[in-house]
């Protein structure tokens, strides 16, 4: 688990650098906001949904959609109240975990095939 | 603007693709478990299956052994499929739920009881055992009658059932009619005088036995090996108790708990560096 957790956040916190970049933020205040907000959200959502779908069995989907919502929103707040550069922060929180959720889905269905 | 536009039908392209992954399947159960894919090369195969038997009333499926993560919990009682060990750990592999969700886990060995099957009548009865000698008929059977099969001549119950079809030639197979020789390949006679007939393999059927003389088993009752709840009660297996979750494995809630307190500091950091700048 611990490792688990680990990679995750690793993980995401890569992708969304990098969509933050090519979104156009620039700057150590910027980057690091990003970092930190996926430092807030990540490891809580990795450890709810393990502890709710696989150990208390609750459906894979709608836990993984309220885990993910909540994320987008904390992250909307932490954008739009600490970043410098961003005109349409909730756009941007949706998006970038949008895009980390769906490279995370597919790493891990070709780590299991290869 | 551009780059977002082509960022976003990146994205859109992306998750339409991670729609795409399925689940794979092999001969031999291999489970999604992380360690078991980093040691499988140290991992040996079983296939057998045990009843829990943990001395707390319950046992605890472990993401690895020694691991410190919870995979699943299960009462005392519970028939669990062990299919691979390592050392002295069994992984388990439970499908749980209307989806069929894989939960895969590993428990130390000395926590399970094994569950008799036909190896262990095997291990007992061996000695008994003959070469099959055409005494299945079968000739009675016609579309529609089902064949029961069982684990081992003392079981409670079939496991299965082999229904009678045009679409399946499972008489001609047993009755090796077909060319080749019958499936079955030993016979044991029981305390009653019944006789018995072994097939180890026919049609994705594993390790079976069938009453030669009556394979409906019209009317037939079996069995002298207790199930769970005649073990619990004889003592073999310890009381079921609800199961407690393990004080080790808190400690992932408590590291995500220091590493989101430390992140809010910084957060609320940066926020009030924001309002004075």
């Amino acid at each position: 688990m611990l490792t688990n957790l680990a990679i995750s956040l690793l993980l995401t916190l890569l992708l969304e650098e990098l969509f933050a970049l090519a979104w156009g933020l620039r700057g150590r205040w910027e980057l690091t906001m990003v970092a930190l907000m996926n430092c807030l959200t990540n490891p809580v959502v990795v450890l709810l949904h393990y502890t709710a779908v696989t150990l208390w069995r609750w459906s894979a989907l709608p836990v993984t959609a309220a885990l993910e919502a909540a994320a987008v929103l904390v992250e909307w707040r932490c954008c739009r109240a600490l970043s410098r550069q961003l005109r349409h922060p909730f756009r941007f929180a949706l998006l970038v975990n949008l895009f980390s959720y769906s490279v995370g889905c597919l790493l891990n269905f070709l780590w299991r095939i290869l | 603007m551009m780059a977002k536009k082509i960022l976003a039908l990146f994205m859109a392209v992306l998750m339409a693709l991670s729609l795409t992954a399925t689940a794979l399947a092999d001969v031999v159960w291999e489970p999604r478990n992380s360690f078991y894919e980093t040691h499988h090369s140290q991992c040996t195969y079983l296939g057998r299956s045990y009843y829990a038997n943990g001395p707390d009333g319950f046992v605890t499926l472990w993401d690895a052994p020694g691991g410190s993560t919870v995979a699943a919990q299960y009462e005392n009682g519970t028939a669990l499929s062990v299919y691979w060990t390592y050392k002295n750990w069994g992984c388990i592999t439970v499908w749980e739920g209307k989806n069929r969700e894989e939960v895969s886990g590993w428990v130390p060995m000395e926590q399970l009881y094994l569950i008799y099957d036909h190896i262990s009548f095997e291990e007992e009865y061996g000695a008994y055992f003959k070469p099959y000698d055409g005494q299945f008929d079968g000739s009675g059977l016609k579309d529609g009658d089902e064949i029961w099969i069982w684990e081992h001549p003392l079981s409670y119950g079939p496991k299965d059932t082999l229904k009678i079809s045009p679409d399946w030639d499972f008489l001609e197979q047993l009755q090796g009619s077909t060319g080749s020789p019958s499936a079955f390949s030993q016979t044991y006679t029981d305390p009653n005088g019944r006789i018995w007939g072994y097939v180890g393999y026919l049609y994705g059927y594993r390790s079976f036995w069938v009453l030669l003389e009556n394979p409906t088993c019209d009317g037939i009752m079996t069995s002298c090996i207790p199930e769970a709840d005649g073990l619990i009660t004889s003592g073999e297996i310890v009381p079921p108790r609800t199961p407690v979750l393990p004080t080790v494995s808190y400690l992932p809630c408590f590291l995500v708990a220091g590493v989101v307190a430390v992140t809010a500091v910084l957060l609320v950091m940066m926020k009030r560096r924001r309002k004075s700048s």
